[in-house]
C-alpha cells in the first residue's frame, strides 16, 4: 500500500513538472516594452541598470499561472521580451519559465534572446521587429533566426517504430474522408485524444503531426487523427514540427 | 483590499517622495496596480519617461517609513494613521488593525 502511495506521489510530481508552461499565456503575458532605442539597449551592461522584479511580484506571477509549489531551480520568472531586447519589468511581461522541461526550456529561450539582441544591435533587424518576434512566439523566432528547435528536425527525430497492437486492445478501423477528405490512412483517435498502438503518430488540430519519441509536445497533443507512420501523415498533407 | 482613493494617495505620496530622486524632465507615463497586498513590495508599478535614456521603473507600497531604494526601485511610503471614522468602525471578528509585517522572501533568479 505504501509503495502504491509513493508511486502515486512520484507520479503526481512528474506530472506537475511536465505541465510546466513552455510558452506564456498571451492574455496574462502579452509582453511589454520599456525601450526600443538601440543607443540605450546596446550599451554594454545595460541590463544591469534595469531594476530587479520584487519577490512578492514574482510570487504573484507564479500564482496567476496556477503554480502553488515548486522546487528550487525549477523555474525562473522570465521576461517574455527580454531585458536585453528592451523588455520591461511590468507584470505584463513576466511569466514562469521552466528550466527542467525538455526539450524546450529557459536555456533554449536564452539563445534566441541573445541572437535577437546581436542582430538588432548590428542593425540587421530593428528592435521593434525583435520585440514583436519574441512576444508573438519565441519558438517561431528561434526557428526563423537560429534554426530547428532542439528535439525537432529530421536529424534528431528518431524513426517511429510501428508496434503491433497489444492483445485485447481494439484498434479502430481506418476511416477515410472524416477529416476533410485528405486522411486516407488515418485512424480516429481514442477517447481522450490519444492514439492506438498501431497508429501512434498524432495529428494536432493545427495539422502538425507529432511522433511518440523525441517530440516534447507529443504527450500534451490531443490527436484529431492518428497514423501508423510519419510518412503516412505527410502523404495525407500534414507537416512535422519544425 | 484598497480603495481607488487609497491607491491615489499612495501614488501622490510616491510622486512626492521621488521628486528629489528623478532626473530633470522625468514624467510619469504609466502606473499599474498589481494583485498584491498594498503593504507588499511590488504593489504599485510606476514608469517614468526620461528625456535621455531608458524609462525608470519603480514599485511603491505602504510601509513603516518613507524610503526610496534607488538601486532596487522600491519605494516605501509611510502609512497614514487611520482616520477617526475608520478607527471607530467595528472590526470583523478575527481581523486586526495592525499592518501585517512583510516577511522578505529569498530572491530567485529572473530571466532577462
Amino acid at each position: 500500500m505504501r509503495v502504491l502511495l509513493l508511486a502515486l506521489l512520484l507520479g503526481s510530481a512528474a506530472a506537475i513538472n511536465l505541465a510546466a508552461p513552455v510558452r506564456p499565456d498571451p492574455v496574462r503575458t502579452p509582453g511589454d516594452v520599456l525601450t526600443s532605442d538601440p543607443r540605450v539597449i546596446c550599451v554594454p551592461g545595460y541590463t544591469k541598470t534595469v531594476r530587479n522584479v520584487p519577490q512578492a511580484l514574482k510570487e504573484q506571477v507564479y500564482r496567476s499561472y496556477g503554480i502553488l509549489s515548486r522546487e528550487d531551480g525549477e523555474y525562473e520568472i522570465d521576461h517574455l521580451i527580454a531585458l536585453e531586447l528592451g523588455g520591461s519589468n511590468s507584470v505584463r511581461n513576466l511569466w514562469p519559465e521552466s528550466f527542467k522541461t525538455q526539450p524546450l526550456n529557459a536555456h533554449v529561450k536564452d539563445r534566441i534572446e541573445d541572437k535577437l539582441h546581436a542582430l538588432a544591435c548590428a542593425g540587421t533587424i530593428s528592435f521593434p521587429e525583435a520585440q514583436r518576434a519574441i512576444a508573438t512566439s519565441w519558438e517561431a523566432a528561434y526557428v526563423k533566426y537560429i534554426g530547428p528547435l532542439p528535439g525537432s528536425g529530421p536529424a534528431s527525430t528518431p524513426p517511429v517504430t510501428t508496434r503491433p497492437p497489444a492483445q485485447g486492445t481494439p484498434v479502430p478501423s481506418v476511416t477515410t474522408g472524416v477529416l476533410g477528405g485528405r486522411d486516407s490512412g488515418a485512424v480516429p483517435p481514442l477517447a481522450g485524444g490519444s492514439c492506438p498502438a498501431g497508429a501512434p503518430v498524432k495529428v494536432s488540430r493545427r495539422g502538425i503531426y507529432h511522433l511518440p519519441t523525441g517530440d516534447g509536445n507529443y504527450d500534451a497533443t490531443r490527436a484529431r487523427a492518428c497514423f501508423a507512420t510519419p510518412a503516412a501523415a505527410k502523404a495525407a498533407g500534414y507537416r512535422g514540427i519544425r | 483590499m484598497t480603495t481607488p482613493r487609497q491607491d491615489d494617495d499612495l501614488l501622490s505620496a510616491t510622486q512626492a517622495l521621488l521628486r528629489a530622486h528623478l532626473p530633470e524632465g522625468a514624467t510619469l507615463e504609466r502606473t499599474e496596480v498589481n494583485d498584491l497586498n498594498p503593504e507588499e513590495p511590488g504593489y504599485l508599478y510606476l514608469r517614468y519617461a526620461v528625456p535621455a535614456g531608458a524609462p525608470l521603473e519603480y514599485w511603491a507600497h505602504w510601509g513603516r517609513r518613507d524610503h526610496v531604494g534607488q538601486t532596487t526601485g522600491q519605494v516605501s511610503v509611510k502609512a497614514k494613521p487611520r482616520e477617526a471614522s475608520e478607527a471607530a468602525a467595528p472590526e470583523a471578528p478575527g481581523t486586526t488593525a495592525a499592518v501585517p509585517p512583510v516577511t522578505p522572501s529569498p530572491e530567485e533568479p529572473t530571466g532577462a
